[in-house]
């Protein structure tokens, strides 16, 4: 595999923060693709909407940093 | 896992549901909020950001654009009736040669019109994604470094390693000479000039210099890329009509 970039490899490769990242995930919200945050159980922040729809985008409901009820259904 | 408990929320056939329920006690998990009927809109944005991932995972702290994000959305893209035009957004700064010109490729092979728009930065690999769109633009403070392939980790001093490199940097150079106005020549000159870079050889085009380079068609920003996409679009439209 060869990587064209103007970054430094040891930039990319190399984690210098060692902490410990939080829980991220890739859900499918009401047809909207996003990452999201798990705070606990049944709650979640969005970071991110990866949807190519630009209209997602303007969903108040989707606003990254906006949090996600997730409950269960049976 | 997640993903598909989320995933499964999709609509599905009814036997599917039904054969769901009869499993019974499946706790899945989905949004507290009503359902408010999806916003329609004909373009498709392709945001790509930060490197582009290809067969390697990359570590937490890179942000990433992942070849199997990318691919099937513009495969989806090109079937959906719905979907009139592509604008590719970039801000990118490089990233993996292969997973890079696949989505270079599944780009300039789409029959749908393509606008692409260099915003900040469209670096080493981004620069063939760029060209890839019918119209490319290029904000006027938007950069592009053209500099040579490298080989990273145990390179073995050989002459068949020099050729090697030469035909990756060849994939490069010859998608971007037949995607753009910029000859061979001139875009191989690019990447192997002397004393524009501080660290590196290769050179840095900016806004303007890209398109007087033959690089990028326009400087331009939001509105122009638009534009531009909205009047492809509707020429295709008159086109049909006839």
């Amino acid at each position: 595999m060869i990587h064209y970039t103007i970054l430094p490899e040891e930039l990319i490769f190399f984690d210098s923060n060692h902490q410990k990242r939080p829980e991220q995930k890739e859900v499918v919200i009401d047809g909207v693709q996003m990452v999201i945050q798990l705070e606990n159980a049944s709650e979640a922040t969005i970071v991110r909407i990866l949807s190519p729809n630009p209209d997602h985008y303007l969903d108040p409901r989707f606003q990254p940093g906006n949090k996600v009820q997730l409950f269960p259904k049976i | 896992m997640m993903n598909e408990e989320y995933a499964a929320e999709q609509p599905k056939p009814a036997e599917e549901e039904l054969a769901k329920k009869a499993t019974a006690v499946q706790a899945i998990q989905q949004l507290g909020a009503a359902n408010v009927p999806q916003l329609e809109s004909n373009i498709f944005c392709l945001n790509v950001i930060g490197q582009i991932e290809g067969h390697l995972v990359m570590p937490p702290q890179n942000k990433t654009t992942k070849y199997e994000h990318v691919i099937p959305q513009i495969v989806a893209a090109e079937q959906n009736p719905k979907v009139e035009g592509v604008v590719i957004i970039l801000n990118t700064v490089g990233g993996d040669v292969e997973a890079g010109l696949a989505i270079a490729e599944m780009i300039a092979t789409m029959s749908k019109p393509t606008v692409s728009i260099v915003l900040g930065g469209g670096h080493s690999i981004g620069v063939p994604i760029a060209v890839a769109a019918d119209t490319s633009f290029i904000a006027e403070t938007a950069t592009m470094t053209i500099h040579p392939v490298r080989l990273t980790g145990l390179v073995i001093g050989v002459p068949q390693t020099f050729e090697y490199l030469e035909k990756m940097q060849d994939r490069v150079i010859r998608f971007v000479a037949r995607h753009s106005n910029i000859t061979e020549e001139k875009f191989r000159e690019l990447m192997f000039r002397t004393g524009e870079l501080a660290r590196d050889i290769g050179t840095n085009v900016i806004g303007r210099d890209a398109v007087e380079y033959g690089l990028i068609d326009r400087v331009g920003g939001i509105s122009d890329a638009l534009g531009e996409l909205n009047n492809k679009i509707k020429a295709k439209k008159g086109e049909l009509l006839q």
